[in-house]
């Protein structure tokens, strides 16, 4: 096992190492903050539940960032990440009070609108959840979800139309 | 009847279409389909109608995940200036796992009095303490201090995710306890705003009650007058007619 001996650079350490591919944290936070939002939204439940996620999964893979051995695949490696924290938020409870987030929403504004949304994502099946924020808020592409999730297009594509069918009566269904 | 079910069956491939996961030479078909059918041309605009919404709602979480990247950068990068500050060499990412720097270390010392001791047994002139020490030190501190650094550095993150979690449970106490005070104070001011709009209903309903019975009684007494006027006409008439119809002998008598 080799390592990455440790230089004393001397200057602002603004850029690390991974994998042997130099990545500095703009890049890190530019490249995958809405694909880590996506997952979290999928397994969180409300929106700031998942922002607070968002952040621990960004804390932790830029701790963790050493013991990534492919630099390509930062990306399903952030969502395993992001997938295990809100697990983990989720057993140990600390989701944020629903009352507390209804005194914070007021009816009609647009965060009215993502709490509709939200719901209803929530009520989907897990698979269909991920795949149909990832395609939203993260750039429409069925390969880019198909290589972050680890799976074939056509799979990404059979939970699109199904989930997005479903997303549609219970997001209604909620609205009224 | 039969173009019923027919439209029926093409739900689903409105919905396709509608989602754009249709090909083309389908889409077209469809598509020219639903100018003509009614029933079909209202359940695609349904459709339609609810994918901007479904898209409005995600488009005003994208821009929330927009302003998400702004915190990030922020919190990354104060979170490595702390670390440069306590004097790490490079972000703890790039840290390697020194799994190993204990064995290193003992191995060195090892080998190190190991030669000591053929040295001291093979040689005739004492050893030299000073450049043993030297030795020693050369071998040795770059472990050590790298041993040290990965020890604060584990010390620290785990003080890092205490305190954040704390903060985090006092924060949410805090909200907590803020909106239950806002619900009953709000609850507070709603009884007593209510009992003030019953008062003045049931006052107004009080003056309107008096304004009634005052009518009444006025009316009462504008009939005992008209009565007392239309009795009086009603007794002078029957006075002067007697008087009219009095036979004449009686007036001679």
């Amino acid at each position: 096992m080799t390592h990455t001996e440790p230089q004393n650079t001397g200057e602002p350490a603004n850029r690390m190492s991974g994998a042997g591919k130099a990545l500095t944290v703009e890049l890190l936070v530019r490249e995958h903050t809405s694909a880590v939002y996506g997952l979290c939204l999928a397994y969180t439940r409300n929106i700031h539940d998942a922002e607070d996620a968002v952040q621990d999964v960004f804390l932790k893979g830029f701790a963790k960032l050493h013991t990534l051995k492919d630099s390509a695949c930062i990306r399903s490696w952030l969502l395993k990440i992001a997938r295990r924290t809100c697990i983990d938020k989720r057993r140990k409870g600390l989701a944020t009070d629903a009352i507390l987030q209804k005194a914070c929403t007021m009816p009609g504004s647009a965060d009215d609108e993502i709490r509709c949304l939200h719901q209803a994502l929530s009520e989907l099946p897990e698979l269909y959840r991920e795949t149909i924020s990832l395609y939203y808020l993260d750039g429409r592409s069925c390969a880019n979800i198909a290589q972050s999730l680890g799976i074939s297009e056509v799979a990404v594509r059979q939970r699109l139309v199904r989930g997005r069918t479903m997303l549609q009566d219970l997001f209604l269904e909620d609205e009224q | 009847m039969t173009n019923q079910n027919d439209c029926e069956k093409r739900q689903e491939a409105l919905m396709a279409l509608v989602l754009g996961e249709l090909e083309a030479s389908v889409a077209e078909e469809l598509q020219e389909h639903v100018r003509t059918c009614e029933t079909c041309r209202h359940f695609h605009d349904r459709l339609v109608e609810k994918e901007k919404r479904i898209e409005s709602a995600f488009g005003a979480i994208a821009c929330r995940a927009q302003d998400m990247r702004g915190r990030l950068l922020g919190l990354l990068h104060e979170q490595l200036s702390r670390e440069h500050d306590l004097g790490a060499r490079l972000p703890r990412g790039s840290y390697p796992v020194h799994r190993w720097s204990v064995v290193k270390v003992a191995a060195a010392a090892a080998v190190i009095a190991l030669a000591y001791i053929v040295g001291l047994l093979t040689s005739s002139k004492p050893p030299d303490i000073e450049q043993l020490r030297s030795d020693i030190t050369t071998a040795v501190q770059p472990y050590l201090i790298q041993e040290i650094d990965d020890r604060v550095q584990k010390r620290l993150q785990a003080a890092r995710t205490e305190l954040k979690d704390e903060l985090q449970q006092q924060v949410r106490r805090d909200l907590t306890e803020f909106a239950t005070k806002t619900l009953l104070v709000s609850t507070k001011l709603t009884d007593q705003r209510l009992m003030e709009l019953a008062e003045l209903i049931e006052a107004a309903r009080r003056r309107e009650r008096s304004r009634v019975v005052a009518a009444i009684e006025q009316m009462e007494l504008a009939r005992l007058q008209e009565t007392h006027i239309l009795r009086n006409g009603l007794e002078t008439l029957a006075h002067r007619t007697s008087e009219s119809v009095r036979p004449p002998d009686t007036e001679e008598q």
